[in-house]
């Protein structure tokens, strides 16, 4: 697998962890969704592929849309976790923590080895 | 809704057709939401622009940031649709049931009718039921397959079986025209046809009463 392909499906599943983590905290509409990701250095590319994203997490049941009136322009859809996406954010949030860390350690240990 | 020049509004529409076309064999439900969240994103990108027309360049410079459409079919794919489209697509079970209707219904009139005759109970007698599962087969064969048809259309290729489907469509409609025309063509030939006279035995007609 190349670098490119293997840090695409990382950031893939990254990026689903930060939209259920966002979204868990407030109810948010698209387009705020995507400003705050592509605050993150290097985690959005481009834009546009989180709305397909946000719309599979729909159809996997674990985000909720409905459209709100909005004062100024045409109505938004905003985004919210489903009680199934709650569980599975907690879920995934806990084993992301495992994961970092004892990946970090293994990064640790690799890098004490080359200084050495 | 911010106005446009032409250009902008061109390549606008342009961009938005490619995103459906990179959508394709979704649902049709999923893209139309994606296109509408894509249209609020430029919206609410060029409000923060200064007033007057969107040119060309203040559109292109926000497509830009949204990225090329067709990247926009990984990220809508799931691993299992993925594993799905991978794999070969199914037989509609649906489509199968359908084209089946008709013959097990007829399966089952001449059923009735081998009962008929072994309990001898008159074919008058048996003409509703005949009427009944006829009925039912046509109906239902036609409804399960136009069911079948949709559901096919709207797999993304994760489905066949559309030829099967056509057939459980074509079948029953053909039948039913084919006995209206044999019905409404023999008829007439029947009623235009002179009654046979009685046969006359010994100077008497048949059926006459004794003297």
């Amino acid at each position: 697998m190349t670098s490119a392909k293997w840090l695409s499906q990382v950031k893939r599943g990254l990026l689903e962890l930060c939209i259920l983590n966002l979204v868990g905290r407030e109810r948010m509409y698209g387009y705020q969704i995507v400003k705050r990701l592509a605050e993150v250095p290097g985690l959005v590319v481009t834009e546009g592929t989180i709305y397909p994203l946000l719309s599979r997490l729909k159809r996997e049941g674990l985000l909720e849309s409905r459209l709100v009136e909005s004062p100024n322009g045409p109505a938004r859809r905003t985004y919210g976790l489903t009680r199934e996406g709650r569980r599975h954010m907690r879920s995934i949030n806990e084993s992301w923590s495992e994961i970092a860390e004892a990946v970090q350690r293994f990064m640790d240990g690799a890098m004490n080895e080359e200084e050495r | 809704m911010k106005p446009r020049k032409s250009e902008a509004a061109r390549l606008e529409t342009d961009y938005l057709a490619r995103v459906k076309r990179a959508l394709a064999g979704r649902d049709a439900s999923e893209v139309e939401e994606v296109v509408e969240s894509v249209t609020a994103h430029i919206e609410e990108e060029l409000s923060g622009d200064l007033d007057g027309e969107v040119s060309l360049v203040q559109m292109a410079n926000v497509l830009e940031r949204l990225g090329p459409p067709e990247a926009y079919m990984e990220q809508g794919s799931n691993d299992s649709a993925a594993e799905a489209i991978s794999q070969s697509p199914r037989l509609s079970r649906k489509a199968v049931l359908g084209a089946l209707m008709l013959p097990i219904m007829i399966a089952v009139d001449l059923l009735i009718l081998a009962i008929g005759k072994a309990v001898d109970v008159s074919e008058s007698r048996l003409e509703p039921f005949f009427a009944m599962v006829g009925f039912t087969g046509l109906i239902g064969g036609v409804v399960i397959s136009l069911s079948a048809l949709s559901d096919i259309r709207r797999s993304g290729g994760r489905l066949r079986g559309r030829s099967l489907a056509l057939t459980g469509v074509i079948l029953p409609v053909a039948l039913v025209v084919l006995g209206a025309i044999t019905y409404y063509g023999i008829r007439p030939c029947r009623e235009g046809r002179p009654e046979r006279p009685a046969p006359v035995i010994d100077g008497r007609s048949f059926g006459d009463p004794p003297e």
